[in-house]
């Protein structure tokens, strides 16, 4: 039932979290929060950490990787694209545009 | 006593790493101060793994807990760092689609290890292989979209939807008829067609 509740105020967090974003902010917060969503990574690191069979060891290894790889690429994604930010829009699209040169 | 204070500092940590989340949302939804938030929720999860590391549950297989992150956040770092900004979206996708699959490894490794699953555990857990697989293989195909590796044009074949419509009939058969038998190797077996399945159901 304790986890009924945590669910039900997390939504209404979360609502009140996002609801007035700037519409800049759309994609770099969708990243964030899908950073975020790597949180199942622990869930991994536990199946891995309690693995006693080679099976469960092979399927809690893979899902570590996928999930390290969820976290680590989603914070450093968002970061990418958060540092357009710095300066005024004209800038960030002068910086787009650089970007597509490389 | 030195279990309860391990314990006691993992949930301290998971607490501590609740709070940068939520703090760091809210800074990603101001333009100042998303790129701090960003990085403080990022702390709040770094946090969370070393805790996870030094938890009770967590009693073997050290090394391969460390290789597996290593090389999953190796890959995904680098990969991030180098492509074109343009490619932004099927990043974000691809990484997406990741923690999908995590979510369904997670789930069906679960149920095929643990003894006395209660129907609430089991519901949830068949939930998170079918939404686990679902997002993976259908991440896969926006990533290989967006990347341009496939054709934008939707793939159909002849009654497609008829299809589609049976194999999710199937998955909800056997969600139901492995939550109804609880554990055992029949439903263990039912929830890998499941995952097999919502896999396909994905693409």
């Amino acid at each position: 039932m304790m986890g009924a509740y945590v669910f039900l105020l997390a939504i209404f967090l979360g609502v009140e979290l996002i609801g007035r974003v700037p519409s800049t902010l759309h994609t770099p917060l969708m990243s964030g929060t899908n950073a975020i969503h790597g949180i199942v990574l622990l869930g991994a690191m536990i199946i891995l950490g309690e693995a006693d069979a080679w099976w469960l060891q092979v399927l809690g290894f893979l899902a570590v990787i996928l999930g390290a790889a969820n976290v680590f690429g989603g914070f450093v994604v968002t970061d990418r694209m958060l540092q357009m930010f710095k300066q005024r829009r004209p800038a960030a699209g002068a910086g787009a545009g650089a970007e597509q040169k490389k | 006593m030195i279990e309860n204070g391990r314990d006691a500092i993992v949930d301290l940590a998971y607490f501590a790493a609740a709070i940068c989340f939520i703090i760091g949302l809210k800074f990603l939804s101001t333009p100042n101060r998303a790129r701090r938030g960003n990085q403080i929720a990022a702390a709040g999860m770094a946090v969370a793994i070393v805790a996870t590391f030094i938890s009770r549950e967590v009693s073997q297989n050290y090394i391969l807990i460390i290789v597996g992150i290593i090389i999953g956040a190796g890959v995904s770092s680098y990969a991030s760092r180098i492509v074109k900004m343009t490619a932004m979206p099927q990043m974000v996708a691809i990484f997406n689609g990741m923690g999908g699959g995590t979510a369904a490894l997670v789930s069906v490794s679960e149920f095929s290890s643990k003894p006395d699953i209660a129907r609430g555990e089991a519901t949830s857990i068949v939930l998170g292989v079918l939404i686990g697989s679902i997002s993976f293989s259908g991440s896969l195909i926006a990533f290989l979209k967006l990347q341009e590796m496939m054709s934008g044009r939707p793939i159909t074949f002849p009654n497609q939807k008829l299809y589609n419509l049976l194999i999710f009939a199937g998955i909800v058969v056997l969600g139901i008829a492995a939550i109804a038998l609880g554990d055992g190797t029949v439903s263990r077996t039912f929830v890998w067609l499941i995952f097999f399945a919502a896999l396909l159901l994905g693409a």
